[in-house]
Order: structure tokens, then C-alpha cells, then sequence
């Protein structure tokens, strides 16, 4: 089958930084992934290479995860004391407002089940459900029942992270 | 009477009714155009999906300095083959782009740090004789002379020359703690005390934490710190990723050869060979615990796939005491050249990567499939 690579660029590789990011919360490293992920297809191209970058890119992502974990857990060792005082910097309302939308976010994300998290970005990500189910394993039958729950899900923890901000700045 | 679930109402929403026989799609179809209860709760799906998109969209990375689709080919061109990362790597790969270089000279340099400190508080412990003589000894790598001037070796964090370092920023436990968000690691003069000699504590002391090796100081046996580093990143990537619990086995293994030299009233043997030797063996099997076994339960053994002899078989057991089979599978072997399961074991079967995972146990099928997922 006969890649058309310029097509499958345009419609595919910002797509895939920004599901990468929702991984990995950085945007570098989201699109060194991303660029990966297209060079390993470009290099040995795959029968179905729209769900392929997205597997490959999960996966890496996964690893990435996984390498930060254990850096947190060597950090958990040697650094005893962490206090973390953090200094934010004065910024524009508007990007403060960005950062407090990104930390809800990923709070709620994180609070998904993985195969829910997996399927909602992939769907955020333009999959259609065949290619979902391809990706995750699902059946194409129960990708809107999962995607169901998830955006149930996500909504509620988002809300919930909300309402804790309000409560916490009420004191 | 039935009504049409939310799974069909969000496909529907999606636009994704082909997924469903032709049949049951035009049932759904006249359904929500009768059923006023369904049609409402269709608009609820409808609202749930676009806050849902909203709250995924409020939060869009910049898709600026994106690498062109030329730059791409001309990095699959340069890039041999392999699953190496071909960005920022150097070499042959084209134009670097990005920091996954950095960052990964900065991860090996914390796994090195880590099997360091625990590799030198075993062997402190099993090799010197209560309370010590006088601290450590410095152990020089192979190919290096024994410093006369430098600090006695002690238990704490190494410090490697970092990637970082060329852009001026710190490196070692100041540049990940402040990565973390912590607090960063003010230098200070290495400590020389002992006390640290204690299990099952792998890592310094909070006062010892806080200390850095002084710059003069922190190039100390780096003579193979690349292979050094790969070795370390190999030995605590297992443990670190799963989540797995050490064996036992290789728990009560160490401490007993601690408490061993611990207890010797004279001074110990200087050949620790066999029992290191074992102990390295142990850890190989540690080592070779695939990724995708369930977190946070011990390992049994890890063995090829019986037939067709692709992929991983790991026994592990619960709380309970009930064992799980995990097959790692790669996608050349699809579950049902498996064995098939004796009676009464109900295996879970999911697609995982590349390849497939199938969770075999004399369990509920939901247990298993609750394992798999991570609940």
C-alpha cells in the first residue's frame, strides 16, 4: 500500500504532539516523540501507519513515563527534605489561568483508568473507533461505552479539582 | 422495553454507527427518533461530549517549530536501524532537535547514582566489620590510582558530569531536585562519618542527602561511566517500572550475608566471590522481569512461553496466596497458540503494545480483568 506521507503529516503529526503532551506534559518533549514516532514509520512504513504512529507514540510515552517515575523514586531517596517552594513568577492572568486549566487537567486525567484515558485521547486525537479498537484491544462495540465513561469521568474530576481551588481559596 | 445505552448514544454523537451491525444501527436509529426518554438522554450526551472536548481543547500545546516533513525523511535517512531514538542523538541522525540527548545522559547519570549508593551500602556492610575501623575505604576502579588526596569513599550521591552542565545550569541531585520542584541542593564539604552502614536504609542520610560532592570531587572512578551507567539503568529499570517486589528470596538472601559479616568477631574474609556472585546471579533474574507483569506483586519466576516459545510466561502471586500467569506475547503470537487453560483457570485476554498480554488464574474473570487494568 502507497503512503501518501505528505497527507498523512498534515493530518497527523500535530495531532500526535498533542496527544503525546497529554502524556508527558512537555511540549519538547511531546514533539520529540511525535518526530520518533514519524521517523520509525518513514523508515519502516506500516501497513496502517495512522493508528501505528499513535501505538508507537503511546508506547513511548509509556517508557517516558516510566523514566520520570523512577526519577522521582531515586529523588524519593535522596532528597529527604524536598521542600517544595516552588517560586512562581508573576505572570499574566491569562497565563496563570492556562496553567491552573493544565494542572486541572492533568489531575483528571490522571485520575482515569488507563484503557479510559487511552481511548478518550485517542478519539481527542481524530481515531475513529475502528482504529481505537485496533489500538486498545476493545471490541468497536464497546469503544462508545468506554468513551462514555470517560468523558463522565474526566468532567467530574475536573469539577472536582475546580470546586478544591474555590474551597481552598475561601480558606 | 430496552433503550438505546450511552455507548451507542456517544457513537452516534461520534458519528461512529458503522461499528454496529447494520441491524441493531437502524434500530437505534428509529428508537431515538420515538423514545422521548432516550432522546433526552441524548442531549445529555450530547452536552457531557462537548465539555468533555472542551476541557481537552483549553489546553493546547503551541504547534509552533514543527520539524518539516523533509527534516523527517532526511533523519529516517540518516538514522540506522534499530529502536535507538534518532533525535538528539548526534551522529548521522541530521539535525538535533530537542533535548532527549540531555535528558537521557541525565537519567543514566540518577540510575548510575542509585545502584551506586546501594551497590556501596551492601558491600560496606557486608565487607566491613561492625562499626567499622575508621569509614569506608575508597575502592579505585579498575585503571585508576588510589587519590591520596580525596575523601574517604562514603554513602551518598555521585555525582556525574551532566549534559546540563554545558548550558550552565546545576547538575546531579540539584538539577533533578529542582526539576522535581524541590528544593534545590546547596554544595557542601562530603561528610566522613559512618553511621549510614545501616539496613535496610538504601540511600544517605537527610543530612547526607542535602550534600553534593564539591566539584574538585565529583569526577570519582568514572573510568567506564557509560558502561557503568547502562549497567545501572539495566539493573533499576526493572524494579523501578513494574513496581514489582523484590523476591524474597533475594531479600533474605542479602540480609543474611549482612548480618553475617556483621556478627564475625574477627575480621571478614576478603572473598565475598561466591556469595556475590550469587547474589548478581539473583539480580539477573530481577533484571529479566519483563515489562507488562502486574505491578506490585511478587515475582515467581520468569520462563519463555512452553509453545510456540515467543514471548514471556511470569508467575506471580497475590495477597491471597492464588497464583497469576501473565503471558507477554508478541503480536507474531496470538493467544490461542497458547496451551489451553486447565479447568476451572479463566484467563483475560487484551491487545498490549506490539503484542498481547493474557492473565491466566484460577480467579473471576473480572479479577483478572481488574488486574490488568491496574485496579
Amino acid at each position: 500500500m502507497s503512503i501518501d506521507w505528505s497527507e498523512l503529516y498534515r493530518t497527523t503529526f500535530p495531532e500526535l504532539v498533542r496527544f503525546l503532551h497529554r502524556k508527558v506534559w512537555d511540549p519538547d518533549q511531546a514533539r520529540d516523540l511525535a518526530q520518533e514516532a514519524f521517523v520509525r514509520a518513514l523508515r519502516d512504513p506500516p501497513e496502517r501507519p495512522r493508528a501505528w504512529l499513535f501505538r508507537v507514540a503511546a508506547n513511548l510515552a509509556r517508557d517516558e513515563a516510566r523514566t520520570a517515575l523512577r526519577r522521582k523514586r531515586h529523588l524519593t531517596l535522596l532528597v529527604t527534605e524536598a521542600h517544595v517552594t516552588r517560586e512562581v513568577a508573576p505572570t499574566p492572568s491569562e497565563e496563570m489561568d492556562r496553567a491552573r486549566h493544565r494542572e486541572r487537567l492533568r489531575t483528571a486525567l490522571a485520575s482515569l483508568s488507563e484503557r479510559d484515558r487511552e481511548v478518550l485521547l485517542l478519539k481527542e486525537a481524530g481515531l475513529s473507533y475502528t482504529e481505537i479498537a485496533e489500538e486498545t484491544g476493545l471490541a468497536a462495540g464497546a469503544v462508545g461505552t468506554t468513551l462514555a465513561r470517560a468523558r463522565r469521568r474526566l468532567k467530574d474530576a475536573y469539577e472536582a479539582g475546580h470546586e478544591e481551588e474555590n474551597d481552598a481559596a475561601r480558606g | 422495553m430496552r433503550h438505546v445505552d450511552d455507548g451507542a448514544l456517544h457513537a452516534w454523537l461520534d458519528g461512529e454507527m458503522e461499528v454496529y451491525p447494520a441491524d441493531e444501527a437502524r434500530w437505534i436509529r428509529e428508537h431515538l427518533a420515538t423514545c422521548s426518554a432516550c432522546a433526552e438522554r441524548l442531549e445529555d450526551a450530547r452536552a457531557l461530549r462537548e465539555e468533555a472536548v472542551a476541557i481537552l481543547s483549553g489546553d493546547d500545546v503551541e504547534l509552533e517549530n514543527l520539524p518539516s516533513l523533509e527534516e523527517l525523511r532526511a533523519q529516517a535517512r540518516g538514522s540506522g536501524a534499530g529502536h535507538e531514538p534518532v533525535v538528539g542523538g548526534g551522529g548521522d541522525a541530521g539535525p538535533v532537535r530537542g533535548s532527549r540527548g540531555r535528558r537521557r545522559s541525565r537519567q543514566l547519570a540518577w540510575a548510575a547514582s542509585i545502584v551506586l549508593a546501594a551497590g556501596a551500602g551492601w558491600m560496606a556492610n557486608a565487607l566491613l566489620p561492625p562499626g567499622g575501623p575508621s569509614g569506608l575505604q575508597y575502592l579505585p576502579p579498575p585503571g585508576l590510582d588510589a587519590p591520596a588526596q580525596r575523601q574517604p569513599a562514603e554513602f551518598r550521591s555521585v555525582a556525574f558530569p551532566d549534559g546540563e552542565e554545558e548550558d550552565g545550569e546545576a547538575s546531579g541531585a540539584g538539577a533533578s531536585a529542582l526539576e522535581e520542584g524541590g528544593e534545590g541542593v546547596e554544595p557542601s564539604a562530603p561528610s566522613t562519618s559512618t553511621e549510614n552502614a545501616e539496613l535496610p536504609t538504601v540511600g544517605p542520610s537527610p543530612d547526607r542527602a542535602r550534600s553534593v560532592t564539591p566539584p574538585e570531587q565529583e569526577v570519582v572512578g568514572l573510568a567506564s561511566e557509560a558502561a557503568l551507567a547502562t549497567e545501572a539503568e539495566k539493573l533499576a529499570a526493572p524494579v523501578a517500572d513494574t513496581g514489582v517486589t523484590l523476591p524474597a528470596a533475594l531479600v533474605s538472601e542479602l540480609s543474611d550475608v549482612v548480618e553475617a559479616r556483621r556478627s564475625a568477631p574477627t575480621e571478614p574474609e576478603v572473598e565475598p566471590a561466591p556469595e556475590m556472585e550469587r547474589i548478581v546471579a539473583q539480580a539477573d533474574v530481577v533484571a529479566a522481569v519483563p515489562e507488562g507483569v502486574i505491578p506490585g506483586l511478587p515475582v515467581l519466576s520468569v520462563e519463555a512461553v512452553p509453545a510456540p516459545g515467543e514471548g514471556w510466561w511470569v508467575r506471580q502471586r497475590m495477597e491471597s496466596g492464588v497464583e497469576v500467569d501473565v503471558f507477554l506475547l508478541p503480536s507474531s503470537t496470538p493467544p490461542s497458540e497458547l496451551p489451553a487453560p486447565a479447568d476451572g483457570v479463566n484467563q483475560w485476554v487484551e491487545r498490549r503494545g506490539d503484542g498481547w498480554r493474557v492473565l491466566r488464574g484460577r480467579l473471576p474473570v473480572e479479577v483478572l480483568q481488574a488486574l490488568a487494568e491496574g485496579r
